[in-house]
């Protein structure tokens, strides 16, 4: 235990006696008088109920939150009266743009709305019927042996930085905390699937690792979030685009569709935090065009690992006889999700004329 | 009676159903995004759909893409729209090769066209129902231009 409450209130009388007092009937009630801001909150849409934007009013709002945060280090919610003498709770990301994106409390309203069981909405039954060659499959099987690493680092990096986050960006947080919700599931998906397959789960590789420590190990906030939501939800979301799109299995095509929109709000919420990010602490953008650059030198190492390509070639070409010529969509897989990812540093503030992955993908395509 | 395809009326009808399965729209969740869909051919034509909530609450025909601000575009020829309803029609739900993840995913069937990758990346976060959108034309009577 690092911490002791300031008082040692199981030896101090005056609680004792305090509490006997109240056993006997007589109520400090005082509490109740607040001088405090009263407003009423309706739902806009009745069919979305009272979301986070209906309560955006007043001091109860994500709007005045200040850039610096000095007021606030506690477990108070934001809005709420805050007596002297409340603990330091340690946060040391007290700066709004650190984190904040405008989109991040819709795009938790989304994500419960749009929240999917996979147990129960996969047609399970579609994978014990594959009606395709075992290499399918084992293709299939590898991809989401990867997918389930990447979906567990994706859960991981949230949790990593978000009890560093100061308090009163909660609907942030909260947003986190259904990012980890969500990537705990897409691990869970993917993990069934490669075992109900019947092949099992196929093996880990160091280039997978050596990409997921480069983002796990991002230095700061901005730099995590720029690694996490825009290159690897980036690259999530084209493998399960891939998957869905060559699987004849009803079973893949579902995980596809639910699990692109999981990440993709992630994709979104990098993109938008960015530009807000930018648009206080411009200056900032060198730092993150380095670390992405970076990130992508080791992406570069996995998109390029003989583990991924022949999967991928595997499961494009339905099987081992035609593999070989599945090369070309394979490249064309990787310059589409390259541009893609180009596209969104660009629209995020932080292209790079020294992008690893375009120059990498540039090289398999002369 | 058949509602010609492409047309504001068949979009329209897509929609009125949307509104009529409730259950399973709430179930996908919100929807929120204004996209477009474009056939091409000799006679082109354009439609912008906006979503929000549980429903597809506007349908119209476009001049031009300018008309609404977009998140997207489906642009595709008619044939492919007509095979993609056709698929459809047949069980209710695409077969693998006609879902629109298929079709839009390399992009030399059916392109994806967007000003900003996050309206881009609206067309993934909302896939599932606007799939389910275009499924609803699976037993309508169409009548091909």
């Amino acid at each position: 235990m690092a911490y002791y409450a300031r008082d040692d209130f199981f030896n101090n009388p005056e609680v004792l006696e305090r509490s006997v007092e109240i056993f006997k009937g007589k109520l400090d009630i005082g509490w109740k008088n607040l001088d405090i801001e009263r407003v009423k909150c309706r739902p806009s849409d009745p069919r979305r109920g009272l979301t986070f934007d209906d309560t955006n009013v007043g001091s109860y709002g994500w709007d005045q939150i200040p850039e610096k945060i000095r007021h606030n280090y506690s477990m108070a919610p934001r809005g709420a009266v805050q007596p002297p003498g409340l603990p330091h709770l340690g946060y040391d990301i007290n700066r709004k743009s650190e984190v904040w994106a405008d989109n991040a409390p819709a795009l938790y309203e989304e994500s419960k709305a749009r929240h999917w069981i996979p147990t129960r909405e996969v047609p399970w039954d579609a994978v014990e019927q594959l009606g395709h060659s075992d290499e399918l499959e084992r293709g299939l099987a590898q991809l989401c042996t990867d997918l389930t690493c990447m979906a567990t680092a994706l859960g991981d990096i949230p949790s990593k930085w978000v009890w560093h986050i100061n308090q009163e960006l909660l609907e942030l947080k909260m947003f986190q905390c259904a990012q980890m919700f969500d990537a705990a599931q897409l691990a869970d998906v993917f993990r069934k699937r490669a075992i109900a397959g019947g092949t099992g789960l196929g093996r880990d590789h160091a280039p997978l690792g050596e990409l997921l420590k480069c983002v796990l190990d991002a230095g700061s906030f901005p730099c995590a979030s720029a690694s996490t939501h825009i290159l690897l939800a980036g690259l999530m979301q084209v493998l399960l685009r891939h998957m869905g799109a060559c699987s004849p299995n009803a079973a893949d095509e579902t995980i596809a569709r639910f699990g692109v929109q999981d990440v993709s709000r992630s994709i979104a919420y990098g993109v938008e935090h960015m530009r807000s990010l930018l648009k206080e602490r411009p200056h900032e953008s060198t730092g993150l065009r380095g670390h992405l650059d970076e990130v992508e030198n080791a992406l570069v190492g996995y998109l390029a690992s003989p583990m991924l390509f022949s999967a991928l070639a595997l499961v494009t070409a339905g099987g081992r006889e035609k593999a070989a010529e599945a090369v070309p969509q394979v490249t064309a897989l990787y310059r589409k999700f390259a541009d893609e990812h180009l596209e969104r540093r660009e629209a995020a503030g932080i292209g790079s004329e020294t992008s690893p992955l375009q120059a990498f993908v540039s090289e398999l395509e002369a | 009676m058949a509602i010609k395809f492409p047309s504001v009326e068949f979009f329209q009808e897509l929609a009125n159903r949307m509104q009529g399965n409730a259950a399973e729209f709430e179930k996908l969740g919100f929807c929120d995004t204004v996209m477009a869909v474009k056939v091409d051919g000799g006679d082109p034509h354009l439609y912008g759909l906006t979503f929000s909530c549980f429903d597809c609450t506007d349908v119209r025909e476009l001049g031009g893409a300018d008309e609404l601000e977009l998140d997207f575009t489906l642009v595709a020829p008619l044939a492919l729209w007509r095979e993609m309803f056709e698929s459809i029609q047949k069980s209710g739900i695409p077969e693998p090769a006609y879902t629109l993840n298929s079709l839009s995913h390399v992009g030399d069937r059916m392109a994806v066209v967007y000003d900003d990758p996050e309206g881009h990346d609206k067309f993934y976060r909302f896939m599932a129902t606007i799939q389910a959108f275009v499924n609803q034309a699976s037993d309508l009577d169409i009548e091909w231009a």
